[in-house]
């Protein structure tokens, strides 16, 4: 069949849309302009940003590299809240996939039961950084809150706020994030299902016990998934705002302080959103190199099939 | 064969249609398109509204319309009585409509510069004294004088003094939408219970050997001071101003600085001190869950007169107010009126003329004060304060009687607050924490805000 122009009006708008690739084009612009709009544009806004002075109210001055300058070595907060968003990325992202094996493996071969219990454990990814899951967690480790209130049953009276100390603060946070695993374990166990059970069970005959199977079969084949996982969930860690922002708002004494805060704190609330742009690129920087040396190390320690 | 392309050109043209009413969607007036019943009305608002202004009273009437955004922090009460009043004021004024967008204090401002930085204000935002210079000096809001001489607003009985805070280079900019006195609130019944009485004029010491009876014989703490109102207060006492806006510098000095931490260190280290651990979470945990309202504490200061009805409201027990405590070293009056927040209408509003006659209507109809009770305070015009007083309910006739008390003796209040005084009560709030968490002597800490706060202030308007 050949693609005919339309009587009348050669060369019309009738003719262009009629064009094979013209409808691919169209099929895609929706995503392609919020991409421009609200993703592309922007970020080239925000490099531009990131060299000036902006207050929001009047327009940008340029000054140079000074926001980058005065970041690494006049800002303290900005390093300290660094660490605090290392500590929450590297204390929160392991136990997070642990505990997402973990579950994956259990509900892996199940009753009738299973269907039932992953979306029980997936709820709370859906429910994920929302605010009234934050506004609940305050509740919970507040100083008349449950988890004092489970300690008073067991006969330990605590006056602690769990979200009002130094030392324990991050950690409670830390459980929210971790208690959110099922977006984890959802691909865990999709990565599960990809193993050929035929490896099981030449393992079996053979007589090996189930951790050693576990071991040398499993973990093996689902190092492709945590790769996958450690990333996503590396990047969301490094990005997460809500819990900081609703729960503790940084305090107390800036222990839970995590970058994004600091970020939209220096952004909005002292309206420095110069300062802000510099310290987006700079995580944006941090977050690719630590990307960039995992896919790297990806070599060494995830199977490929094709191998 | 023919079939497939008369479907395929349907479908093309079915997508272009799509998304040609999609971008057309995207690029009209959100204002218009919401309240398609008003549109006639609207379309004639603004060639009219400027002319057929009368009198205030009646321009009401007249015409007038489209659709006003106003926007406002606060509690539940605050939207409750606001949203009666809009509600209203549309109902006797067809062919307006409003969109209201509140939120509570901490998310306001970060919304508002947000709608700034796109030229997307709302008409009428409700304004506090902390930011009013800052959003002026950069041109954000229209001249409410303009309005006046329209006859749009009228202001006759409001008083100078509370009209000059809102005022800059003669001409008004943000109206104030309620007097307001600050104060130390308490539970009466906790205090009658523990059977000490309070005086309406106190110290430091006085609250402290308040709290202690209070803690002995009810078991329930009491608050510590904290923040830049302690500060500011204590800064009065001697006769200091907190903000010195003429030097873009900290008006207190060292000695009073000192004194604040020390007062800070002395209180929480106390047996009868509500522990630091619930004052961080009453930092996020908004009016309704705060320590006095869930009885944690039986006081609370400084607090506002305004803000008596909303901490009352989730409680069995009573509320009453006394007058902010003053130290020992106190030479002169602190006490001071203060408006509880402005109305400012702003520059990039398209229709002025309406928003002004709303808050005219706001400031000087009576069906008004009888939905909005005087939850902003007491309202400025005094024809409607009196018209008010005797409807009120208990818990305001007794501000009102707070209010008459502090007027006495009220002396006026520190000029509005320099660009990036924001930065400086966080370094503040953060100190106070470290000195709570005993990590900082009241020495060190106040040693470290001087210097830092006069940094960021010589930063913030350079």
């Amino acid at each position: 069949m050949k693609a005919q122009a339309p009587k009348g009006q050669p060369g019309g708008l009738a003719t262009f849309l009629n064009k094979d690739h013209v409808a691919g084009y169209v099929f895609i612009l929706p995503f392609i302009i919020g991409l421009f709009a609200f993703t592309l544009i922007p970020i080239a806004i925000s490099l531009v940003l990131s060299f000036t002075k902006y207050d929001i109210l009047s327009s940008p001055q340029f000054i140079g590299i000074s926001n980058y300058v005065r970041m690494f070595t006049q800002d303290p907060t900005f390093w300290k809240s660094f660490r605090v968003t290392l500590l929450y990325v590297v204390a929160s992202v392991p136990l997070k996939l642990i505990m997402a094996l973990f579950v994956a493996v259990l509900f892996y071969r199940g009753t009738r039961a299973t269907a039932l219990y992953r979306a029980v454990y997936y709820l709370p990814s859906i429910l994920g950084s929302s605010v009234a899951v934050a506004v609940l967690w305050k509740r919970l480790f507040a100083v008349d809150g449950v988890l004092n209130a489970l300690l008073g049953l067991i006969g330990i009276e605590s006056e602690i706020g769990w979200l009002s100390r130094t030392d324990t603060a991050i950690w409670t946070l830390v459980v929210l994030s971790v208690w959110q695993f099922g977006s984890s374990m959802l691909v865990f166990l999709g990565g599960l299902k990809q193993i050929p059970a035929s490896l099981y069970e030449a393992a079996t005959v053979d007589g090996c016990s189930k951790p050693r199977q576990f071991f040398s079969i499993t973990l093996p084949m689902l190092t492709p998934t945590i790769f996958f996982n450690l990333i996503q969930q590396m990047i969301n860690a490094f990005t997460a705002f809500t819990q900081s922002y609703v729960v503790t708002n940084g305090k107390p004494l800036d222990s839970t302080l995590f970058y994004t805060v600091y970020m939209y704190r220096r952004s909005f609330e002292f309206s420095e959103m110069g300062y802000g742009a510099a310290m987006a690129w700079f995580m944006l920087f941090v977050v690719a190199i630590l990307t960039a040396l995992i896919f790297k190390s990806s070599n060494s320690w995830v199977y490929r099939q094709s191998d | 064969m023919s079939n497939r392309k008369t479907l395929k050109r349907l479908t093309t043209l079915l997508l272009a249609a799509t998304l040609s009413a999609g971008l057309l969607a995207g690029c009209s007036d959100g204002g218009s398109s919401q309240a398609p019943a008003d549109s006639a009305a609207a379309e004639t608002a603004p060639t009219e509204a400027a002319e057929s202004a009368e009198t205030p009273a009646d321009a009401a009437g007249a015409a007038g319309g489209g659709t006003i955004r106003i926007a406002w922090w606060g509690n539940q009460l605050r939207n409750d009585t606001t949203t009666a009043f809009l509600d209203a004021y549309k109902e006797k004024n067809p062919g307006v409509s409003y969109e209201a967008e509140f939120t509570d204090w901490s998310g306001y401002w970060d919304k508002l510069a947000t709608q700034a930085a796109s030229n997307n204000l709302p008409d009428i935002i409700q304004q506090d004294i902390a930011y009013i210079s800052q959003y002026h000096a950069k041109g954000q809001l229209a001249s409410l004088t303009e309005q006046i001489t329209a006859g749009n607003l009228a202001v006759d009985n409001a008083s100078e003094s509370i009209l000059a805070t809102g005022t800059f280079d003669g001409e008004l900019y943000a109206l104030c939408a309620g007097v307001n006195a600050v104060g130390m609130l308490y539970n009466k019944t906790l205090a009658d219970e523990a059977g000490v009485e309070v005086p309406l004029r106190l110290t430091y010491q006085d609250i402290m050997d308040l709290s202690a009876k209070v803690y002995a014989a009810t078991g329930i703490r009491g608050m510590t001071p904290g923040g830049n109102g302690s500060l500011t207060m204590m800064s009065r006492d001697v006769g200091e101003i907190l903000y010195d806006v003429d030097n873009n510098k900290i008006g207190s000095s060292e000695a009073t600085v000192l004194r604040y931490f020390q007062q800070v260190k002395t209180t929480i280290d106390s047996e009868w001190a509500v522990p630091v651990d619930i004052l961080q979470e009453d930092v996020t945990s908004g009016v309704e869950n705060s320590s006095i309202s869930t009885k944690k504490s039986w006081n609370f200061y400084p607090g506002g007169s305004n803000q008596m009805a909303a901490y009352e409201a989730p409680m069995e027990d009573e509320l009453a107010m006394c007058m902010y405590p003053s130290t020992a070293e106190a030479t002169q009056e602190s006490m001071y009126l203060r408006p509880s927040q402005f109305w400012s209408i702003t520059a990039t509003s398209a229709n002025k003329e309406e928003s002004a006659r709303i808050i005219n209507s706001f400031t000087n109809d009576e069906w008004a004060q009888d939905l909005l009770m005087a939850e902003r305070g007491v309202p400025i015009s005094s024809a409607m304060a009196d018209y008010l007083e005797p409807k009120l309910d208990p818990v305001q006739q007794r501000v009102f009687a707070y209010i008459a008390e502090v007027t006495k003796v009220a002396v006026p209040f520190d000029p509005p607050q320099p660009n990036g005084s924001n930065e400086v009560n966080k370094l503040l709030d953060d100190l106070t924490d470290l000195v709570r968490y005993g990590e900082l002597t009241p020495e060190d800490a106040a040693a470290r805000f001087l210097p830092e706060a006069n940094d960021i202030l010589a930063k913030a308007n350079a």
